[in-house]
């Protein structure tokens, strides 16, 4: 049962075992959620964004401040605009594709790299699939438009 | 809230584990009122494709189960998010009580307050019960919450506990907003009384 459940989990992510992460392209990117866009978790994906830009075959990348006073603290640091500059949307606070209720999902099929907390199959909209990783993490992965891990790409290797 | 006294219903087995909550009920279903029928939503996105058409082998769709009253879930049945919805999707499916093995806590609660009762038995009881459901379409299961038992299609008497509080509301068919209201005369002879003591 457990295998049959692992094989599932493979086949939804459409993966094949033994594919390196570093190879593996991102559609979309989220950075939000309540737990995930504080506002030093904004700063740490400024700071990896800073002087990048969006890959071109990332589709959507988002920025969704986990509060109100999150967005303004993180405009007053001037945070949007480096977001911005980066080719990113700069959005309202709210759940957005963490939950998905109000309709900001994917399409299916499509790849997020999300800062959110769940990867339930659908969670981001049905046939989306969703790898969770930290804000810095999502930031790599908008900037060079696959899974990248961020301590190589701040040391100019990836 | 309808009482739960006994039930004797067609079971259908759903063993997978650690089913979550996004798959009872997808969240774009969350901001519906709670007038409106959630059974329909019930697992939608995996009863039914992306057209609307059935899945053919998902297990409420096949003719033997269909009108299923009970479920038979595998280990951590509804676990993932906290979602009140996944258990109204139940109910207004006509489901009133799933048995697994162990549940999602929040699911499992929630079930209580509104009508649908989780049953907790050994892994191996569910597994032989699932067995027997699907060696005989149409069995049936038999649920006596006074008594805290589920008896098999093969006549096998499993107890269950069940928190005695929880057990009331079930029987009296109240939540714990009906069940407080039901203490309304005392409430209102604690008020006169503390009124007039603070006065």
């Amino acid at each position: 049962m457990r295998r049959e459940a692992m094989l599932r989990a493979l086949d939804y992510m459409g993966l094949t075992p033994g594919t390196p992460l570093e190879e593996v392209a991102v559609d979309r990117v989220f950075i939000g959620s309540c737990t995930n866009s504080r506002i030093e978790d904004l700063r740490a994906a400024a700071a990896v964004v800073r002087g990048r830009k969006v890959a071109p075959g990332v589709r959507h990348a988002w920025v969704v401040p986990g509060s109100t006073p999150v967005k303004r603290q993180a405009e007053a640091e001037g945070l949007d605009a480096v977001f911005r500059a980066a080719g990113f949307e700069w959005r309202e606070p709210g759940c957005s594709m963490c939950l998905g209720t109000n309709g900001e999902i994917g399409a299916p099929g499509e790849r997020v790299a999300s800062t959110s907390n769940r990867n339930f199959v659908g969670r981001q909209g049905p046939g989306v699939r969703t790898h969770l990783m930290s804000p810095a993490m999502a930031a790599a992965a908008a900037v060079t438009g696959r899974l990248t891990d961020v301590r190589r790409l701040l040391a100019g290797e990836a | 809230m309808e009482p739960f006294r006994h039930l004797d219903a067609v079971a259908v087995p759903f063993p997978r584990p650690n089913i979550d909550t996004d798959q009872i009920i997808p969240a774009r279903y969350l901001n519906r009122l709670r007038d409106e029928d959630f059974g329909a939503w019930l697992y939608r996105d995996l009863r039914f494709a992306p057209d609307g058409t059935e899945v053919p082998d998902f297990p409420l769709n096949r003719p033997q189960w269909r009108g299923a009253r009970i479920v038979l879930g595998g280990p951590n049945y509804a676990c993932g998010s906290s979602r009140e919805h996944a258990v109204w999707a139940h109910v207004d499916y006509g489901i009133r009580a799933v048995i697994a093995p162990s549940f999602g806590d929040i699911f499992r609660i929630n079930g209580l307050k509104n009508g649908l009762l989780p049953v907790v038995l050994p892994a191996e009881a569910v597994r032989n019960l699932i067995a027997q459901v699907e060696a005989a379409p149409g069995a049936r299961i038999a649920i006596d919450l006074p008594a805290q038992t589920v008896t098999g299609p093969d006549g096998a008497v499993h107890a269950f506990e069940i928190d005695p509080f929880a057990k009331h509301c079930l029987l009296e068919g109240l939540d714990e907003l009906g069940f407080t209201l039901g203490l309304e005369e005392e409430i209102a002879a604690f008020e006169r009384r503390y009124g007039r003591e603070n006065a």
